[in-house]
């Protein structure tokens, strides 16, 4: 390990690829103060672990595994607080802090958001690892850790969970211009 | 629609996309970067929680204010849940688990239906024993089969008889025919597979509290079962307990203990008429999803249906 994190020139240069990808990862899952500072754990999770980070394609993976635990634990740490204040004040307890609001442009992508939203998280993250950050199957069983086959299955279940949910049955639900996004896993 | 189309429409909801500028109140790298240096300077040598850093210009004293009411929130949350805590181990922390905290792990993996993180709490070697008194026999005789070390609802009995003595006392990489619960195991089946069947079982059947778990030692937990919202339960759960025994943050060895138990809490008539709901609603999974007469058939592919399908029956039961 070098001197610190700017200096060490390892680091850097992950932190220098990645974190543009790792902030952004954090936003779609926190408000904006806890994203800022999910990135900055992940990246110094990533410091102290420095030996353990795989090199090239496979870092970016597993920077997410890392991420995917920070983010989990700043949402139960606010699920908590959430509970107390609750007892103390004899309210409901508060739901996970989600990611900011959003403007959609167009009502069948809020009726997709909403039905993303009401599945179980462990079938949300997969979904959004594989559309939002563009992960294969391989690349998301490093996140999740759990084998390519269990990551394949997972996201083919939670596809299925999210078709179910938002009552897509017909092709002609939604158009429009898709992103490319291979089947299978492989990008 | 496609799974390709499904994602592609997916995909373009992303709020945050890559050509997309991030909002003006996100930390450039460069900030991030002097903020990574500061938790590296306070924090040698572990992880932490949060900590909240001087805000550097007046748009994020906001925010800091905020993040710092947070970070005493959590605090006196943590102390709050001390000793009620059902964390999932925490990757950024480098202390090995204490025992309370292995169980309360357990708890939380299994409430969640997660047999890869149940299956990270227990190290490879570990050992699994069934203390028993008339449990057993009590199965064998009310349901005309022998079950073996447990009488868990969801434990499959296609087994041979000689792998279910086995298992009274063995050690959990010995292999079963068995159902592989954690792929990256190694893909093979073994007695943590097994022990999984149990535990997957009752994420199916809606327990929200697996144990309620005191230290006993420095390396020993002590849970007493109490599968609270237990679907097929309608009657108090005798005492069962599991000692677990706990080194460097995993589960060594455990001891299930039904030594006082000479009448089995019978979930059979639930699970029976969780059956017929089946059979009359969708005959189609009558076979997929059980055995045998009341006896469910839970796998890494019906675990799912099983919960959701309990819930619906639950509701409108």
């Amino acid at each position: 390990m070098g001197a610190s994190p700017t200096t060490d020139t390892r680091f850097r240069r992950i932190f220098d690829d990645h974190f543009d990808a790792i902030t952004r990862y954090c936003l779609r899952r926190l408000p904006v103060a806890d994203a800022n500072e999910a990135a900055a754990e992940v990246f110094l999770v990533a410091w102290k672990k420095i030996g353990r980070v795989p090199e090239g394609a496979e870092a970016l993976p597993w920077l997410y595994g890392v991420a995917r635990n920070v983010v989990r634990n700043i949402q139960r740490s606010t699920r908590r607080s959430g509970r107390l204040a609750g007892r103390l004040g004899g309210l409901a307890p508060q739901a996970s802090p989600g990611p900011e609001p959003q403007v959609v442009r167009r009502q069948e992508d809020a009726e997709l958001v909403a039905a993303l939203g009401s599945l179980k998280a462990e079938d949300q993250e997969v979904l959004r690892l594989r559309a939002y950050e563009g992960l294969t199957n391989p690349e998301i069983a490093v996140v999740l850790g759990v084998s390519p086959e269990a990551a394949k299955k997972r996201v083919t279940r939670a596809l299925g969970r999210l078709r179910k949910v938002a009552g897509l049955t017909e092709p002609e639900d939604f158009a429009g211009q898709p992103r490319p996004v291979a089947e299978g896993g492989d990008r | 629609m496609t799974d390709a189309r499904l994602l592609n429409r997916l995909a373009e909801t992303d709020a945050y996309r890559d050509d997309q500028p991030l909002p003006d109140d996100v930390w450039t790298s460069a900030v991030a970067l002097e903020e990574i240096e500061l938790r590296a300077e306070r924090r040698p040598g572990s992880g932490a929680v949060l900590t909240v850093r001087p805000a550097r210009n007046p748009r994020r004293l906001a925010l800091a204010a905020a993040a710092f009411a947070l970070v005493i929130a959590v605090v006196l949350a943590a102390v709050f849940w001390a000793s009620d805590r059902q964390d999932l181990p925490d990757v950024t922390n480098e202390a090995p688990l204490t025992p309370l905290e292995i169980g309360n792990a357990l708890n939380a993996a299994i409430v969640s239906g997660d047999p890869a993180a149940w299956r990270s709490l227990y190290a490879d070697d570990a050992t699994y024993t069934v203390v028993d008194g008339g449990f057993v026999a009590s199965a064998a005789f009310r349901h005309g089969q022998w079950r073996g070390g447990s009488s868990d609802p969801g434990r499959p009995v296609d087994r041979p008889l000689s792998a279910d003595r086995g298992f009274l006392n063995s050690a959990l990489g010995t292999a079963f025919p068995t159902f592989d619960w954690i792929p990256a195991d190694g893909a093979t089946t073994n007695g943590f597979d097994d022990l999984a069947v149990n535990a997957m079982a009752q994420y199916a059947q809606g327990v929200t509290r697996v144990w309620s778990c005191t230290q006993a030692d420095l390396t020993t937990v002590v849970c007493a079962e109490v599968l609270a919202g237990h679907a097929f339960l309608s009657e108090p759960l005798p005492p069962m307990t599991d000692t677990f025994t706990v080194v460097d943050g995993l589960i060594t060895h455990q001891e299930y203990d039904t030594s006082s138990v000479f009448v089995e809490p019978d979930t059979f008539p639930l699970r029976l008429e969780y059956q017929n709901y089946i059979a009359s609603t969708r005959p189609e999974l009558e076979d997929v999803l059980f055995s045998d007469l009341a006896r469910m058939l839970v796998t890494p592919d019906t675990v799912e249906t099983h919960r959701q399908l309990i819930a619906e029956w639950k509701a409108q039961s």
